[in-house]
């Protein structure tokens, strides 16, 4: 049998199709392409050449014929040129420049740009005048770009000049207040001037991409300059908001990278997403879609970088996730956590305007980021029922002890004795917070105490050891059935008593119940209490009996008709203050400032009373 | 029943009364949950429940509950932690209230899978019980429907009655024809994949593998069929091609949902490739149940233990200094908490006799 070697056809017609249409995802990227390929033409002029005119490239608008003209002052092609790159797929100038010069100012990789000319153009024209031949133009004619026409033309400067007769989908291409943008935003870091309709009438005859790039500001800029800059040039990158701060990206040796972050001035909720990120590559944009470059809980952070560092895919519209692209992810998180840090250190007005607006997406921040968690836990607020508070002064308030954490905004008990203590209680169910004073308790070595759970019941109602005469008669006159007596010391001592419900209690009572037979079925209520039958439940409810209390302290001294009434009275007063069932758990009511105060004035009358005063 | 249209609507009702925020959490709790962002959930879940609760929206309370669930129990596999919230929720789901709710329904699953968790093969009878009568309830209409069908196709499998779980396949195949519905591609096929691949009909699976899909599986569906192809292969003797696909260890530890396959498909890789028979990989395999045994998944754990023992044994010369009766002590422990023994106790026999 004998091996064939043949040649792989291609269908030119399909495979233009194909890139025309699916290579690119916006009509943008044709004039940001030619732009590019205009830039590369200069850069070849001058490496080839000893030409030291500036470079310029022109853009005509004319939206009335739905035309655009993209004028180079650049190298030219000659016939030859054009047949071997211009009208070659996949074969372009630049890829034979960086070869063989080993030059990086060109822009181009794949010689592929021209091609996007077709995706939004029905005719593509091409004059141009080569330095190498100077007499000799040619004008290049395509419809589609499957087959071109191509003539010598009347010489004209060494130049070249793309001429696009827009599809009528693409007609606003040729609206100048929109290439307008496009350039400004696209081309701002080419080195090249860029005009637009430069001498007409309401033309701007500045070149439309000088712009102040704060990278490439000298080091004697002064910093207010800088920063104002800085401002500015973020403003152009980011749609949504406006910056609120910035912060430059320098490089290293092995980093080459240059760029710009920014805090968003919007307050928006932690969970928004709202990073934007555009990359450049030696000063060509490549995108405005790579979320990934900056960590995932910078949601209200914007960045724009350039570097040589990473390596556009073929429609260079992304960028390859390879070692490199590691290397900036790395370095932006440092400068970030660093510069985030700086400015909280020095607590100044541009730190109280980040974390007004955006301290619960730090909060969250620090929790997934070791980094940012060490250098400004002590910089963010918590919310807590005495205001938003860093916690220094949390910690300040509970002497120094504990982290009080409630994780449902139940009021209670433990916010009574908290609030009459002037301790702060931390919500922990505001965003972030509950992981955040995990953390903050272990590397600050303090207590978390969280309310409503055993643990912190024990820590609230701890045991107070008294003559076992006084706690038996106490036991008998407070008897409530499967309600456990625990004799404690609490502050306030205005209040006597406090019943908490055991939350496995009420589950276990209420899926043990026959009510729940009616609605779900056996199977399912047969594995729910086979879970409920192995909770450890000693009795349904707590009565904390406080010793430090006038009336309680006194108690054994009355007479039995007293204690009785004395008890049921201060029972009911308990009850009424007890034990309403809301929806999911079951606490105490909440109580205010003003149920203290009557707690207070009720207990002074009931002692006067006790005492026959 | 069409929860997710009662879904858009709270949304929008909340969004146009001034709820933004919980409406931003309602809308980001289901997406974060499939595609395994616990730690942003985690940060906002509590703070959801809180706003719904102080609403009185009940409804949403529920939802927002389930959701956090299914993110705990069914892709963090946490049953030890979470079964009380799901009792409790089961109850809160039945209150005269809360009853009508689209979402009370799921709330059996959540429970359901905490008990499949602990020990599925252990729980076989209850799970299909429980399954079967929430599925007599509702209709192919309700997206829960293939929910609890997984559910009690799941149990089947684990109790290895392959025909009889390939039948219950077909018959909510039918139902979903019959009602006017499409197949599910999701879930359900999955499961078909995996009984052709553990049943030696690896070309089956192969080209039924093709067809799963999820449109809100989001990337941890993704990562399962992924999985499920490595399962084929290793099914099918092809082991370097399993290894091939399997994810890496970093990216497993991420998704305790798939840390059994990914353990046995990683077992049966290192047994019968020479090259990747040492230490470390048997370690990584004991680091996977070390955190199985935290989380309360006993009779998984029960396995990996045992695939890590025989490792050991098998690769003599991979020198790994993981105790052999540490782990057989911890075995007996986990045998004490599964419901059935089901070849439990021969196994740590056989075992210590290695």
């Amino acid at each position: 049998m004998t091996t064939e070697i043949r040649q792989t056809e291609v269908n030119l017609d399909g495979l233009l199709e194909v890139l025309g249409e699916n290579l690119y995802s916006t009509p943008i990227v044709s004039i940001r392409e030619l732009i590019q390929n205009a830039h590369d033409a200069c850069v070849r002029r001058r490496m080839e050449t000893d030409w030291d005119d500036n470079p310029v490239i022109h853009i005509q608008t004319d939206w009335a014929n739905k035309k655009i003209e993209i004028t180079d002052n650049g190298s030219g092609l000659t016939k030859q040129e054009i047949i071997s790159y211009l009208a070659t797929i996949g074969s372009g100038y630049t890829r034979v420049l960086r070869q063989t010069t080993q030059t990086e100012d060109a822009v181009g990789y794949f010689g592929l740009g021209f091609l996007t000319a077709y995706v939004v153009a029905d005719k593509v024209e091409f004059i141009t005048t080569s330095y190498q031949d100077e007499k000799q133009a040619w004008r290049f004619v395509s419809k589609g770009g499957q087959r071109y026409q191509l003539e010598a033309t009347t010489p004209s400067k060494i130049g070249s000049t793309v001429v696009l007769h827009l599809k009528d989908a693409f007609e606003d291409l040729a609206e100048t207040e929109f290439i307008h943008a496009i350039i400004k935003k696209y081309c701002c870091l080419l080195p090249i001037d860029i005009y637009l309709n430069a001498g007409l009438d309401d033309a701007d005859d500045e070149p439309v991409n000088r712009i102040e790039v704060p990278w490439r500001l000298p080091h004697e800029c002064p910093e207010l300059r800088r920063q104002k800059s800085s401002l500015a040039f973020a403003q152009i990158f980011d749609n949504s908001f406006e910056p609120l701060v910035t912060f430059p990206i320098v490089g290293t040796q092995e980093c080459p990278v240059n760029g710009l972050l920014w805090i968003q001035d919007g307050a928006h909720y932690a969970t928004s997403d709202n990073r934007v990120t555009t990359i450049f590559i030696r000063s060509m944009h490549i995108t405005d879609e790579c979320k990934l470059l900056l960590p995932r809980w910078a949601g209200f952070v914007g960045c724009v970088i350039d570097t040589p560092l990473l390596k556009p895919t073929a429609s260079r519209e992304s960028v390859q996730e390879d070692e490199g692209f590691e290397q900036i992810r790395e370095l932006i998180n440092t400068i970030l956590v660093e510069a985030l840090t700086k400015t909280a250190q020095e607590s100044g007005p541009i730190w109280r305007r980040i974390s007004s607006r955006h301290n619960e997406s730090l909060l969250g921040a620090a929790i997934s980021d070791q980094q940012l968690f060490d250098a400004m836990h002590r910089q963010l607020s918590l919310p807590t029922s005495e205001g938003d508070l860093k916690i220094d002064e949390i910690l300040q308030r509970s002497n120094h002890k504990e982290i009080r954490l409630s994780l449902d905004n139940q009021g209670g008990y433990e916010q009574l004795i908290s609030k009459s203590l002037g301790i702060p209680i931390v919500y922990g169910y505001r965003y972030a917070v509950t992981s955040f004073c995990r953390l903050l308790a272990k590397v600050m070595d303090v207590q978390l105490l969280t309310l409503g759970t055993s643990d912190g019941n024990e820590a609230f109602f701890a045991s107070h050891a008294i003559d076992p005469e006084i706690e038996a008669d106490l036991q008998t006159h407070f008897h409530i059935e499967n309600t456990k007596i625990v004799i404690s010391n609490f502050q306030p001592a205005c209040l006597p008593l406090i019943q908490i419900f055991d939350q496995d209690a009420i589950l276990k009572k209420r899926i043990e119940s026959d009510k729940l037979d009616k609605h779900i079925g056996s199977a399912t209520m047969m594995l729910a209490r086979s879970f409920t039958e192995q909770l450890d439940v000693t009795c349904e409810s707590y009565l904390y009996i406080n010793y430090g209390n006038d009336l309680i302290k006194d108690f054994h001294q009355l007479d039995a008709t007293q204690k009785s009434i004395l008890a049921n009275t201060l029972m009911t007063i308990t009850q009424l203050l007890t034990g309403h069932q809301s929806s999911s758990t079951v606490t105490s009511r909440s109580i205010n400032n003003d149920n203290i105060k009557m707690l207070e004035s009720l207990n002074e009358n009931l002692v006067k009373l006790v005492k026959g005063i | 029943m069409d929860i997710w249209s009662w879904v858009y609507e709270s949304h929008a009702k909340l969004s146009e009364n001034g709820n933004e925020k919980l409406a931003d959490y309602m809308d980001s709790l289901p997406s974060d949950t499939v595609n395994s962002e616990h730690d942003k959930l985690d940060n906002y879940v509590k703070e959801a429940i809180e706003l719904a609760r102080q609403e009185g929206l009940n409804w949403v309370e529920l939802f927002l509950r389930h959701w956090y669930l299914q993110s705990k129990i069914l892709h963090r596999h946490e049953p030890k932690d979470m079964i009380k919230e799901a009792v409790s929720l089961l109850e809160f789901s039945s209150r005269d209230d809360n009853r009508d709710c689209p979402q009370s329904t799921c709330v059996v699953q959540d429970l359901a899978s905490c008990y499949g968790i602990f020990d599925g093969p252990g729980y076989v009878e209850e799970r299909l019980a429980v399954a079967s009568e929430s599925l007599q309830k509702i209709n192919p209409n309700w997206p829960c429907y293939s929910c609890i069908a997984a559910e009690y196709a799941d149990a089947l499998y684990d109790a290895k009655r392959f025909d009889e779980c390939l039948t219950f396949l077909k018959k909510i195949d039918q139902d979903y024809v019959d009602a006017g519905l499409a197949k599910d591609t999701s879930g359900l096929l999955l499961t078909k994949v995996q009984v052709f691949a553990v049943t030696s009909q690896s070309e089956k699976a192969r080209k039924l593998v093709k067809n799963v899909s999820s449109w809100s599986g989001g990337s941890s569906f993704s990562l399962s069929v992924t999985m499920t192809k490595a399962f084929i292969e290793v099914h099918d003797q092809q082991y370097q091609k399993a290894l091939e696909l399997l994810p890496t260890f970093d990216e497993a530890k991420e998704s305790p949902v798939e840390f059994h396959m990914w353990a046995e498909i990683r077992y049966h890789c290192i047994l019968n490739l020479s090259e990747i028979q040492n230490a470390d990989n048997i370690q990584q395999l004991h680091e996977l149940a070390l955190d199985m045994e935290r989380r309360g998944v006993y009779r998984q754990t029960f396995d990996v233990f045992g695939w890590v023992i025989e490792l050991i044994k098998f690769c003599k010369s991979s020198q790994s200094d993981i105790s052999v009766p540490d782990i057989l002590a911890k075995m007996t422990k986990l045998k004490s908490l599964l419901n059935k023994d089901l070849g439990a106790t021969e196994r740590i026999e056989e075992l210590s006799c290695l």
